[in-house]
């Protein structure tokens, strides 16, 4: 092993190279490295959306949800299959089991499939069509807006703005949000029509054969072929105005005289978006895969300089939201962080070892993390929120291998060794056992890296960093390391080499305060083992009844500086219903004396906009439903900001219901707690919902109660008489027809303009519709006996309660209960109310369950278990490699719980959350803390080959390691102390337990390591103990 | 040595010191309960009945085609569509020549058959005058009288023939019945007309009337005289009230009774053939009771089915029970009432029993809220 140390020091001039050739690879690597702000997650789910207008939520169920489910079961990399059935709409939304990457096979065969249920599905159905296309992230979102202007006009302009950002090569592509698309309206009296004996279809038929584009042929004349274009299509509103109609009698009218025709928009407005309160047209620009966000920024900027001049005045392109800055913004603190860990780190390890050997340390931090670097880009890891924690949480762990060897040649050259002996010898010693504690560490990471699935993904880059950073320190470690001490250290006069002097200088040394308290600690607790043991014990299950009182989530919750609003109106509530309640609530945000931190927030109505945070999926598409997104200042103003925004929709609006959510890592809302009811019958779900409702109101302060299936809604039933329709002559297809011209309106023709489409429309007029009562006025014509016919003559009315919902969960209809209180974690909240909820009687066929956070928290424990035991294996291994032994593996494995003390004490004290940061924070620990035993088993061994007995080599190894394990656990738990300040909710857990627990663990395995191995190996009564223990003599110049 | 000791050891404490901070950073905060604010109505309006409205055409009350009683040539045409006339003005006029000579040739036939009548009774006067001195026969003397009473006979016929004569001849003229105005003129000068056939359609303005199908699941609350509101599609601001003065025994086409509504004023700018909009009110089914009128979006129909235990049948037919949130100001909650309601009229809903005026009902967002649930009145601002 040595002699890639003598190599390296042979080779000066190569190993010079070496080095330069990493710092300058390293930096360039760094500056080109792709960076964002979350791992990129393969979206394991797609959306069959089908449509049939007008068919009740229980017939969309049974003719087209269900089979679609049925069809989609037969895919077998298919886990989960969702449903939602409403008026008209059915989603089915198929997720694909977690251990699968290429999603493009698995969407083929869905596809495929839909294809062939087509002709299964009824006829009318539109549909069924498969979109897996919805995970694209916007990192950009910007807002087009101006009060005088019209939103065609901001369409228009949008467009162009598109164009322009499309051109970047870094975008992948632009969504525009909130267009409206323009209609030309028909509106008629319907009175006024059935007088003059005319149907709206006699309309439509006029329309459509005037407005046509169809070649008129072509005349060959002499030679020229000369095209013919009848003219007849509209080239202007005025053209449809004067469309004539006959009306019998060889009379004719103009539409205009029947009608009122105008220009406008769609009504109701299609998912308007508004931008502090202005309608706007909101642009989602997503990036090129594995591209570097921040270089995206800088483009954008860029473009937008040139776009903003271009606007019109009065119309502005404003920025809302911003990843390329936050990630900025991160990388930054991550680097600030470096910084502060490297800096702290050289102050501790100069502080102990002294200027130079600090100073070669401090070294080896920087040329590691370059190594790191270059590793991470050659296996394809980008720069986000996981890896550069992980070089982080690395800062700490890679020093250790340096400053143990640094300590060891130190401590040789002192004593007058050769140098280049002294450097040989103290590789050869240590090389092995720091490759193996370093692989000790790499074992305890793999669950981690082996975990399938979104969550896998995300995390998987912290064990390839780490386990990166390891590997690369150990080699620097045996390399570089020995090569610095070699050439650096100062020439110490050899000290006198007799015997007793040395011994002497190493008693003074060695006698030094610290170490006097630490050996008579020692030799007190070895001569108590059993007892020593027993309180170790006392205080491992004292940690562990300590952890009930600590809090628990499944993760943190994003740092940004914004949050979202949720405003959801009762089901039946239309748009503009919807429009009028969320501008009161834009109002009031945007409102600089009530809410001074808010500097911009968007709003959309009716659908959820551009997904701009990767695990935030876009809010539902439905009328009633409104979402915001709100920018403060500060993310430490959010929490405020937010409580005010709940108490406005409490007080100030009654029609809706509304919350307040942090942006979230993860699948589930935290602090949300979320019941799955499963079962058959609509209204025993019902009573269940209700019940499990009533258990959540149990609890006082709760908010957000919510029913995922909304409320039942009325529906009018227009119950045709067959009997006096046909003596009427009208038939239900007519009545159909007519009714859904009234208050819908139809297409009848599209009016072209330019390169715009506009469809063309008829309807009644608004009055006409106002009322519910009309519908019984409805008046249709009658083609037998051509009068009008109202409707109260051939159809009854009576109102028809149904759910405005159903949804499905693996083909079993499911109810989801939320609700969340403000200040209890959502496991807290359910173990108040689970007494309650074990009241509720379930038929068979019904069942309870929890879902959402709490859910999520045990199925990734469960995925991060899964391994451990084939890690835990894997360590045995090498320890048993490494000792070729039994016992002292078992000791070092013994060390393991001794980190729950230090880390549930930790989370307690620091008010941390146990959260699954902080479970991989334990994962790590795990392999850390054995390092301290290798180090000193390894010690007590050697002492025993130089012929101490058991305890005297126990206690002089145990001197002699103090420091180096004392100096690498302060090191990494320093190290971790600007992760833990500054490094946000998200990593707080799993800062605390590592310092927490491994500082505590180290001290303790100073006394635990030396009991356990007394206690195994030696067979001493006391008192010999005590004699030996005097004799501290240590012929370290003899150790090969 | 002792100053590396005192630098490790304060670096030591410092470190704490920091992570303490940390920890006391994160402090919980309190939070109040925050009194939700709902939307209410009050309960004043009262239901007037249900209103159905139905469309028909105006027609002028008067309307009558006019002919001329004889058959003739079209002389002269005196008007023209649209004109306004006097009641008996002269409109049009037939070829009299005709006429005139057929009643000249009456009259001669009179006059000979008045010369016959002399002749007769002298001849008679002279038999007679025979027959007292037993001269004559009894057979010539009863020959004698038969002839006078023929010739008395044959001038009577005469005359009245002569008579009808002349009043065709009066027929030539056509003269308007009423005031009125001209609507159709089919004819044109020198056309052969038939008797009856049409000649004028002249109608009168003042009176108008609408006539309706009326569905035979209304007909029977329809009554004479029952007052209807009568608005007009093509003119906005215009509306006028009418009575029901006629209702058909028996179905028409598209099996709807015809109902006849006069306008009880003409409101000016209404002509017939104009499309109308009857609404009628129908009062009966209320009996006496007073029927409250609130919106529908107070029907809290979630709570109403998870209330009931046992719902088999979802169709809410008139007359039927539902929930609505009442606010109860004395005790600041809101409290789930069920009531006895009825039909709908525009978007409210009739309210048979359990609300009194003054009761404030909860009428936005009831999906969301619970029987007993703290709550203060919304008062929106600006």
């Amino acid at each position: 092993m040595n002699r890639l140390t003598h190599f390296a020091i042979k080779n000066a001039r190569f190993t010079w190279l070496i080095i330069v050739a990493l710092v300058l690879g390293g930096v360039s690597v760094f500056l080109a490295q792709p960076r964002q702000e979350d791992p990129e997650i393969t979206l394991r789910s797609a959306q069959v959306v089908t449509r049939f207008p007008g068919l009740s939520p229980e017939r969309i169920e049974q003719l087209i949800s269900r089979p679609i489910e049925d069809a989609v079961k037969t895919i077998s990399e298919i886990e989960k299959i969702k449903s939602i059935s409403m008026t008209g709409l059915s989603i089915v939304a198929p997720e694909v089991k977690s251990q699968y990457t290429d999603m493009a096979p698995i969407w083929a065969d869905l596809r495929n499939k839909m294809e062939d249920l087509k002709s299964q599905l009824p006829d009318g159905a539109i549909g069924p069509q498969v979109n897996d296309d919805y995970g694209r992230v916007a990192v950009v979102t910007l807002a087009l807006n101006g009060k005088e202007f019209s939103l065609s006009e901001l369409y228009s302009v949008s467009k162009d703005v598109r164009d322009e950002l499309n051109a970047l090569p870094l975008v992948a592509r632009v969504d525009l949000f909130g267009v409206q698309p323009e209609r030309i309206w028909i509106e008629f009296d319907p009175a006024f029509m059935a007088q003059f004996g005319l149907d709206p279809t006699e309309i439509v038929n006029a329309l459509q054969r005037q407005n046509v584009i169809l070649p008129g042929g072509v005349v060959e004349a002499a030679g020229s072929n000369i095209v013919i274009e009848p003219s007849g299509d509209f080239q202007s509103v005025d053209d449809i105005r004067k469309v004539a109609i006959d009306a019998g009698d060889g009379q004719t009218v103009y539409l205009e005289d029947l009608a009122n025709i105008r220009r406008g928009y769609a009504s109701p407005p299609q998912a308007p978006a508004f931008y502090n309160n202005q309608p706007a047209i909101v642009l989602g620009v997503s990036m090129v895969e594995k591209s570097n966000v921040v270089e995206l920024g800088h483009q954008v900027k860029e473009s937008l300089r040139k776009i903003n001049l271009t606007l019109p005045l009065g119309m502005n392109l404003d920025v809302a939201i911003f990843q390329p800055d936050l990630v900025q913004e991160s990388v930054s603190n991550a680097t600030e962080n470096l910084l502060q860990t490297v800096f702290v780190v050289l102050v501790v390890v100069m502080l102990t070892l002294g200027l130079r050997a600090g100073i070669i340390v401090g070294a080896m931090v920087p040329l590691t993390m370059l190594a790191t670097l270059i590793g991470m880009s050659i296996w394809g890891i980008e720069l986000h929120r996981v890896s550069i924690a992980a070089i982080i949480v690395a800062l700490g762990l890679l020093v250790d291998n340096g400053v143990v060897i640094a300590e060891d040649i130190k401590k040789r050259f002192d004593h007058g060794v050769d140098r280049l002996e002294a450097v040989l010898a103290t590789v050869n010693t240590l090389a092995i056992p720091l490759l193996t504690s370093s692989l000790t560490t790499v074992a305890a990471f793999t669950p981690l890296m082996l975990i399938t699935g979104g969550s896998g993904e995300f995390l998987i880059s912290l064990g390839q960093v780490l386990s990166l950073a390891l590997l690369t320190s150990w080699l620097i470690a045996i390399t570089i390391v020995p090569a610095f001490c070699f050439w650096f250290f100062p020439h110490n006069v050899p000290q006198d080499v007799s015997t007793e002097k040395n011994t002497k200088d190493e008693t003074v040394e060695y006698n030094l305060g610290f170490y006097k308290v630490y050996k008579r600690g020692l030799l007190f607790v070895l001569r108590r083992r059993v007892l020593f043991v027993v309180l170790m014990f006392a205080l491992l299950l004292s940690s562990t009844y300590v952890f009930k009182f600590i809090k628990q989530r499944s993760l943190g919750p994003s740092e940004r500086n914004q949050f979202v609003v949720y405003l959801d109106l009762p089901a039946e509530s239309s748009m503009t219903q919807t429009l009028y309640v969320t501008n009161r609530l834009s109002r009031f945000l945007i409102d600089k004396e009530k809410n001074p931190e808010v500097m911009n927030a968007l709003a959309y109505v009716g659908t959820g906009g551009p997904r701009f945070f990767l695990s935030l999926a876009p809010n539902d598409a439905q009328p009633n439903k409104a979402f915001l997104v709100v920018n403060t200042e500060r993310s430490d103003q959010i929490k405020q900001v937010m409580a005010k925004v709940e108490r406005f929709i409490i007080e100030e609006i009654p029609e809706a219901s509304g919350r307040a959510d942090i942006l979230f890592l993860g699948k589930s809302p935290l602090g949300t707690l979320e019941l799955l009811i499963k079962g058959d019958d609509i209204n025993k779900l019902r009573q269940l919902a209700s019940k499990v409702k009533d258990a959540f109101y149990e609890v006082p302060g709760v908010v957000s109660v919510r029913n995922d299936w909304e409320n039942a809604v009325l529906k009018l039933s227009v119950d045709v008489d067959q009997e006096r329709a046909r003596r009427a002559g009208v038939t239900s297809e007519e009545i159909s027809r007519t009714l859904s011209a009234y208050f819908d309106g139809i297409q009848v023709t599209t009016y072209r303009e330019g390169e715009l489409s506009i469809p063309v429309s008829l309807r009644a007029s608004s009055e006409s519709r106002a009322t519910l009562d009309r519908v019984r006025s409805v008046e249709v014509l009658s083609t037998v006996h051509n009068v009008p016919v109202p409707l109260t003559q051939v159809a009854d009315f009576y109102g028809q309660v149904e759910p405005s919902k159903i949804k499905r969960i693996d083909q079993v209809r499911a109810v989801t209960i939320s609700g969340k209180h403000p200040e209890m974690t959502s496991l807290e909240f359910y173990k108040l109310i689970k007494s309650k909820l074990d009241e509720i009687q379930l038929q068979d066929n019904y069942s309870l369950e929890v879902s959402g956070e709490i859910k999520d928290s045990e199925d990734s424990n469960k995925d991060l278990f899964r391994y451990a035991p084939h890690a835990l294996f894997a360590i045995l291994v090498l320890l048993v490699l490494q000792f070729n032994s039994f016992r002292r593996p078992a000791i070092i494995l013994l060390t393991i719980p001794l980190v729950l003390i230090g880390a549930n004490y930790g989370l307690l004290l620091f008010r941390g959350y146990f959260d699954f940061t902080a479970m991989l924070g334990l994962f790590s620990l795990a392999g850390i803390i054995i390092n301290n035993g290798i180090v000193l088993i390894d010690r007590i061994d050697q002492g025993r080959d130089e012929g101490l007995d058991v305890d005297q080599a126990i206690v002089v190894a145990a001197i002699e390691r103090a420091r180096p394990i004392i100096m690498t656990t302060v090191t990494t738990v320093v190290g971790l102390i600007p992760l833990a300040l500054f490094g946000g909710e998200f990593w707080y857990g799993m800062a605390i337990v590592i310092m927490c627990g491994l500082g505590v663990g180290s001290v303790l395995t100073l006394g635990f390591v030396p009991v356990i191995y007394s206690l195994l190996f030696a067979f001493r009564s006391n008192k010999n103990v005590e004699a030996s223990s005097n004799a501290d003599s240590l012929s370290i110049g003899n150790s090969v | 040595m002792r100053i590396q000791v005192f630098l490790i050891k304060s670096f030591v404490l410092s470190v704490a010191l920091i992570c303490c901070l940390a920890a006391c950073q994160k402090s919980s905060d309190r939070r109040e309960e925050i009194i939700p604010r709902v939307k209410v109505y009050t309960v004043n309006s009262q239901a007037t009945g249900q209103k159905r409205r139905i469309s028909g055409k105006v027609n002028a009350t008067d309307k009558s085609t006019l002919s001329f009683g004889v058959s003739g040539k079209i002389i002269e045409v005196l008007v023209k569509k649209g004109d306004t006339v006097t009641q008996g003005q002269l409109l049009a006029k037939l070829d009299e020549k005709p006429f005139q000579l057929i009643i000249n040739e009456a009259r001669a036939k009179l006059s000979s058959n008045r010369a016959e009548l002399v002749k007769a009774q002298a001849a008679y006067d002279r038999t007679s005058r025979l027959f007292k001195e037993d001269a004559a026969s009894k057979k010539d003397f009863d020959t004698i009288i038969a002839s006078l009473a023929k010739a008395k006979g044959t001038v009577e016929s005469s005359k009245s023939t002569l008579q009808q004569f002349e009043l065709d001849f009066q027929r030539t003229s056509l003269i308007a019945p009423f005031a009125g105005k001209v609507v159709d003129v089919p004819i044109d000068s020198f056309q052969e007309i038939a008797a009856n056939g049409e000649v004028i359609v002249l109608q009168s303005n003042d009176a108008l009337e609408i006539e309706v199908r009326v569905p035979e699941t209304l007909i029977r609350e329809i009554e004479y005289g029952q007052v209807v509101e009568v608005t007009f599609p093509t003119i906005k601001e215009v509306s006028a009230s009418g009575v029901v003065t006629s209702i058909g025994a028996e179905t028409e086409s598209g099996n709807a009774f015809p109902v006849v509504v006069s306008l009880s004023t003409n409101p000016g700018d209404v002509r017939p053939g104009m499309t109308a909009s009857v609404t009628f009110n129908f009062r009966s089914y209320l009996d006496d009771r007073t029927a409250y009128l609130i919106p529908l979006s107070a029907i809290a129909i979630e709570a109403g089915l998870a209330a009931s235990e046992n719902t088999t049948s979802t169709k809410i037919k008139s007359k039927n029970e539902a929930p609505v949130y009442v606010y109860r100001s004395d005790l600041k909650i809101i409290e789930l009432r069920n009531l006895i309601v009825g039909d709908l009229q525009g978007n409210e809903i009739e309210v048979y029993e359990g609300l009194e005026p003054g009761d404030q009902v909860v009428s936005a967002g009831v999906a969301f809220l619970r029987d007993g649930m703290r709550a203060e009145i919304w008062k929106p601002r600006g």
